[in-house]
């Protein structure tokens, strides 16, 4: 499988890119069983299995969406400093987008953070008015930004 | 189809673990190593042939090489020729059990499988949500998640215990409503390019979409540059990666359906 | 934190004693552990943090051979 050109980077952990849990993914749910074509000369070996992954929020899931959602107000007078923040994004970013086909880590926080300084300002003068405003304020905001 | 069978030192008989199908004048690059270093070759019956290799079992299946060597040896073969991959841990007793018992009751089956499937790979788009991103959506939208979330900001973590678990649930399922939404588009946007569409498990509640489609060879291209422009229509919503070429691990017919 | 939400959600019940509730607290704990959806996302976070050079590959595979450990049915197997 191929996510990034061969060859690049340390994101490349096996020749063709991709990673160990895409693998489980592909290998351990999908492909033919052989159980509906052999039966006689079945070896039954123990295998690792995964069973049906449905994702079943939990009460941990439910604090965590809170707690992001909380961490979300950055305008109050209390809120993080601007170097706190711009950490949080770039460590965010790390954790999260490993690999994209056409952008670095770095270039995801850096807009993220761009987005953030942008919206600050917007906010200080028109707060009450952005939550009666038209939905979708991402694409708002990539309007207005020059590309 | 001879194969020669290693010398066995003690009571203990290799076994053949079993990759998957392929047709019969499929040529195997040399020197691919299978499942606990053993050499991979062809059982051949008729048009079609398996493809194995064999080895010493010891203990479970299913350590980081283990899964590695198999994907590693079904890639291998994609590249080259049409693969029926198999799930992982079919393991036969003997090359000409996986012959007898498996390609020639089956012969036709997997023909007119490879024949389908020719030319053809499949593609695994995933998108994840920027969750800085959606959740000021969900506060936009929502009146009610915007009143928790002004409540509850301020106490701390013990109290309003209730509130949070409430706020958290209003957002999982809001973002199941935009996974949902959001998986389409990206079905609409570029089903026009492949043959055939398989939305996948989501994996979390941050998944945006994850969907395996089969491509045409003659199409991607086309296909790839429309996951390009896809993802930045999306910047810094959603997230997009893409898998493949791979094997049609998504799109290989289920035996009733002969 | 996980722990405690986890307590929560047991029916309530008249308190039995420490014994019982380490072993409730120990289940909660190997649940959430042996949980296929939970083995599957630090298989994704190990992948992330190896992409991102945050840890090596020889630090990844000991990760990644201890989760899919737990996968094995019956818990106990070893690769």
């Amino acid at each position: 499988m191929t996510v990034t050109p061969q060859g690049a980077g340390p994101s490349a952990q096996r020749p063709t890119g991709g990673g160990l849990a895409d693998v489980v993914d592909l290998i351990l749910d999908k492909g033919l069983v052989v159980d509906a074509f052999v039966r006689v000369s079945l070896v039954g070996i123990e295998l690792i299995t995964i069973d049906a992954r449905i994702v079943v929020a939990s009460v941990d899931t439910y604090l965590r969406f809170a707690e992001a959602t909380n961490r979300l107000d950055l305008y109050d007078k209390g809120g993080k400093g601007l170097p706190e923040l711009v950490q949080d994004m770039t460590e965010g970013g790390a954790r999260k987008g490993a690999e994209s086909k056409t952008r670095g880590v770095l270039d995801a926080a850096k807009e993220t953070v761009h987005d953030a300084l942008t919206d600050r300002e917007e906010r200080a003068e028109e707060e009450d008015e952005r939550y009666e405003e038209a939905r979708a304020p991402h694409r708002r905001r990539h309007g207005e930004r020059e590309r | 189809m001879t194969v020669e069978q290693e010398e066995g030192t003690d009571t203990v008989d290799a076994v053949c673990y079993v990759y998957g199908v392929v047709p019969a004048d499929a040529g195997l690059s040399g020197g691919l190593k299978g499942t606990r270093g053993g050499e991979v070759f062809l059982v051949e019956e008729g048009d079609v042939a398996a493809v194995v290799s064999e080895f010493l079992p010891s203990g479970p299946l299913g350590s980081r090489e283990d899964l590695l060597a198999h994907e590693g040896v079904v890639s291998a073969v994609a590249e080259r020729t049409t693969v029926l991959p198999l799930r992982f841990g079919a393991v036969v007793t003997t090359p000409e059990a996986v012959a007898e018992e498996m390609l020639v009751p089956h012969h036709d089956w997997f023909a007119k499988a490879l024949k389908d499937l020719k030319g053809r790979h499949e593609f695994i788009v995933t998108g994840t949500y920027v969750e800085e991103t959606v959740l000021r959506e969900v506060l936009e939208e929502q009146p009610e998640v915007r009143r928790l979330q002004q409540s509850t900001r301020d106490m701390p973590e013990e109290a309003a215990y209730y509130d949070r678990i409430r706020l958290g649930e209003l957002i999982v399922q809001a973002l199941e409503g935009k996974r949902q939404a959001d998986t389409e588009a990206l079905m609409e946007a570029l089903s026009p390019h492949a043959l055939a569409v398989a939305p996948r498990e989501p994996k979390d509640e941050d998944t945006a979409a994850d969907v395996a489609f089969l491509v045409d060879d003659g199409d991607r291209s086309r296909f790839e540059r429309e996951v390009g422009e896809l993802e930045q229509s999306w910047e810094g919503r959603i997230r997009l990666r893409l898998l493949g070429p791979l094997a049609p691990y998504d799109f290989v017919p289920q035996p009733q359906e002969v | 934190m996980g722990l405690i939400s986890g307590l929560l959600t047991f029916p309530l019940a008249p308190v039995r004693g420490v014994v019982w509730l380490a072993e409730r607290i120990q289940e909660e704990a190997e649940r959430q552990m042996y949980d296929p959806a939970t083995v599957r996302r630090h298989l994704s976070e190990v992948d992330q943090a190896q992409a991102a050079g945050e840890i090596s590959e020889e630090e990844a595979a000991e990760l990644q051979n201890e989760l899919l450990s737990r996968m094995v049915s019956g818990r106990g197997g070893s690769p």
